[in-house]
């Protein structure tokens, strides 16, 4: 048994460390061992650079929240495998089961969609394996005999989002708006080829011929939000209030209490504020389910708990029914696992202002994550998950 | 009046003009209302088109995928003014661009269909091709005939601008309708005997297989609205009666024949033509109009115009003038 005071002495130092070194913002670090029984986290850093460094009222606390990027897909299914849970929707829904109108030769006619997707799983949309690109461009597939499929126009929010002038920008900020741009999102995905990964740029995902980018993610919860009418931000509130029973401190909109997203400035050798991200839309982002959820450091361990077997978790959802087709390095999951480290899942997030790393050892009963709202010069977040494996590996040494 | 568009079963745009100059009553400018939840709701408030001063109101119409929006206006030169507004557009600031030489009376009509398709060039940027968009164009000249333009690169450019459809002269601006494929392209307009009276080609206006020939025994005081399926089989014609109501005809089988032809929708009463778009299937149909109140009103059918859950209601409470 280590000793947990120098532990979390040793962890609030490293954290701080690598933070200073580097000169981000913040950065947090969350350690859980012994099958969820132990956890640890330790934050550090003001919440924005352009604001006092020392003020009280600027410094990064337990309780703010940090964005986690693509880990947001996985976290995503997770609240989707809640969603299955109460039999609203199953892993191997099609894509044509809840869109019926796919299957009317005029309908693909008028929006010019194909059949490729059709029978497209639920599971698939949460893997890398359902073959929809999003927005992925890889130069060496372009000319790669497998071929990259052709591109989305308009297939961000971002879009929206550095047009912050937009004299439209008000009809964009409600639920009804979001059901329209998932769905919009879903027919404009229906159109393309299949993703066929085969060049040296292919993500590690070997595992499966058809591939593809993780925004897959937004059509699943399309279609959860076709299935039951609701904005998908209403389902994960649903969720979060009636399934959860405790208080997740995971989140989508903006950056609560004057949290920002920061960028590197190369010019200065300094971050700052990265306000293409800073700004009301994200409130209303249609494509949060892959890359806009935030995490405090309990809500990252509980996210990690969830995903621990020993644990409990039948009257929430079914971690087998979840961990296998959304996690499984067979299935292409999201969150896989190759044997590098011998963790069964693991995935990274980055955004233009944001970055997040997270290992969970199912069969250790552990897990570790690291994040930080701010992104470039040096990925803080992944040097931080390196230390995080050494306090696990010398815990009771120390 | 009003023009109006449908996407993907959810999303509204509905176009009317307002006064530039209120004084003369020649200049308009475009404004934009929308809703994302199938006309249920509509957004706070209209959005002005800061570019393009208009004679008349604008026809409407966008690629089934909901990428692109098309809007055609009549300038003070009388000829028609064509915009293209790519998603996410700013409406404030349009691009209009003339077609051909044509000068016309009234508004025009327009109908489209097929969607864009994109490649990468690099990293950051793609190409995409409007080749094999088809929008058509149709206006009242000043003989009285209904014209036509037709492009088929999403407006770019028109290689065709502008031809008569047959001998048919009309006292009012003309509707068009086409099917997603563009083989069905259907023309209507308010004929002398004030009846509604229509065109149609089965192969994309290559040739009209007739025009014209009236729509039953219904007369009108307006021109007329349309709109019809993806697969051109649903047609649905409106236009205003006597009575200052909105009737409307449909033929359920394409071409062949018109099933009902002609019964009022609710007991509201307008000033100005009615507009109406209808969902891939027909299922869903919405019409609007600038009501006595000089305010505009919506109906809304979700089961094929049989029933109407919506008759009437107002989007918004901006008033327009009728043009």
């Amino acid at each position: 048994m280590g000793n947990l005071v120098k532990i979390q002495s040793l962890l609030n130092d490293k954290v701080k460390n690598i933070c200073t070194q580097h000169g981000a913002p913040n950065l947090a670090g969350v350690i859980v061992r012994d099958n969820g029984n132990t956890v640890m986290h330790s934050v550090y850093g003001i919440r924005d650079v352009s604001k006092s460094k020392t003020a009280a009222s600027n410094q990064m606390k337990k309780t703010d929240y940090f964005n986690i990027g693509s880990i947001t897909k996985p976290v995503s299914g997770f609240f989707m495998a809640c969603l299955i849970k109460k039999g609203i929707l199953s892993w191997n829904t099609t894509i044509e089961e809840i869109f019926p109108e796919c299957r009317s030769r005029s309908f693909r006619d008028s929006n010019g969609i194909n059949e490729n997707f059709l029978k497209t799983k639920m599971y698939e949309l949460f893997s890398h394996v359902s073959g929809i690109t999003g927005t992925y461009f890889h130069s060496a597939a372009k000319d790669d005999s497998n071929g990259d499929t052709d591109p989305l126009r308009y297939p961000h929010d971002h879009i929206v989002m550095y047009d912050v002038n937009n004299s439209r920008k008000p009809e964009w900020q409600n639920y009804e708006a979001m059901k329209y741009l998932r769905y919009w999102y879903t027919i404009l995905c229906l159109k393309k080829r299949k993703y066929q990964f085969g060049s040296n740029q292919d993500m590690g995902y070997k595992n499966k011929h058809v591939s593809g980018y993780g925004a897959g993610a937004v059509v699943a919860t399309a279609m959860a939000e076709r299935k039951t009418g609701k904005a998908w931000e209403q389902l994960l509130d649903e969720i979060k209030t009636n399934t959860l029973g405790t208080a997740l401190a995971i989140k989508y909109g903006g950056l609560p209490a004057g949290a920002k997203f920061h960028k590197y400035d190369a010019g200065s050798g300094k971050y700052i504020l990265n306000d293409d991200i800073n700004n009301s839309l994200l409130n209303y982002s249609s494509k949060f389910p892959v890359g806009g959820m935030h995490a405090t450091v309990s809500g990252m361990a509980q996210y990690i708990r969830y995903n621990l077997p020993a644990i409990n978790h039948a009257a929430i959802f079914d971690i087998n029914a979840y961990h296998t087709p959304v996690t499984d390095v067979t299935q292409g999951g999201l969150a896989i696992g190759n044997g590098m480290y011998g963790h069964h899942l693991w995935h990274t997030g980055a955004t233009g202002g944001s970055m997040a790393a997270m290992r969970i050892y199912t069969n250790q009963g552990r897990g570790i994550a690291a994040m930080s709202n701010c992104n470039g010069d040096k990925n803080v977040a992944g040097l931080l998950l390196e230390e995080l494996e050494k306090i696990h590996r010398d815990w009771e040494l120390i | 009046m009003t023009s109006s568009v449908f996407s993907l079963e959810r999303r509204i745009d509905v176009f009317a003009v307002s006064d530039f100059l209120p004084t003369n009553l020649t200049s308009f400018r475009a404004e934009r209302l929308v809703s994302y939840n199938n006309g249920d709701s509509w957004s706070a408030n209209w959005i002005t088109s800061e570019n393009g001063i208009f004679q008349s109101s604008l026809a409407a119409s966008a690629t089934g995928d909901g990428l692109d929006t098309f809007l055609v206006g009549r300038r003070n030169d009388d000829k028609f003014y064509f915009a293209r507004l790519p998603e996410y557009y700013e409406f404030r600031n349009l691009n209009w661009n003339v077609i051909g030489k044509g000068v016309f009376d009234g508004k025009p009509a327009m109908c489209s269909y097929g969607n864009t398709t994109s490649e990468w060039l690099n990293r950051n940027n793609i190409s995409t091709t409007y080749q094999g968009v088809r929008v058509m164009v149709f206006g009242k000249g000043r003989d009285k005939k209904y014209w036509w333009a037709s492009s088929v690169n999403g407006g770019a450019s028109w290689h065709m601008a502008w031809s008569p459809i047959g001998n048919g002269v009309f006292t009012s601006s003309p509707a068009a309708a086409c099917s997603a494929n563009g083989n069905l392209v259907a023309v209507f307009g308010k004929g002398n005997d004030d009846r509604i009276w229509w065109a149609y080609s089965t192969n994309g206006a290559n040739t009209w297989d007739m025009a014209w020939a009236p729509i039953g025994k219904g007369v009108f005081t307006s021109a007329p609205a349309a709109a019809c399926s993806a697969d051109g089989k649903r047609i649905y014609v409106f236009g205003r009666g006597k009575d200052n109501r909105y009737w409307w005809a449909y033929a359920t089988n394409g071409v062949q024949q018109w099933d009902m032809a002609w019964t009022p929708i609710g007991e509201g009463v307008f000033t100005s033509m009615p507009s109406a778009n209808c969902s891939w299937d027909g299922r869903i149909i919405h019409v609007f109009g600038l009501g006595k109140d000089r305010r505009i009103w919506q109906a809304r059918s979700n089961d094929f115009g049989a029933s109407w859950d919506i008759a009437w209601r107002k989007i918004h409470s901006k008033k327009f003038t009728n043009i």
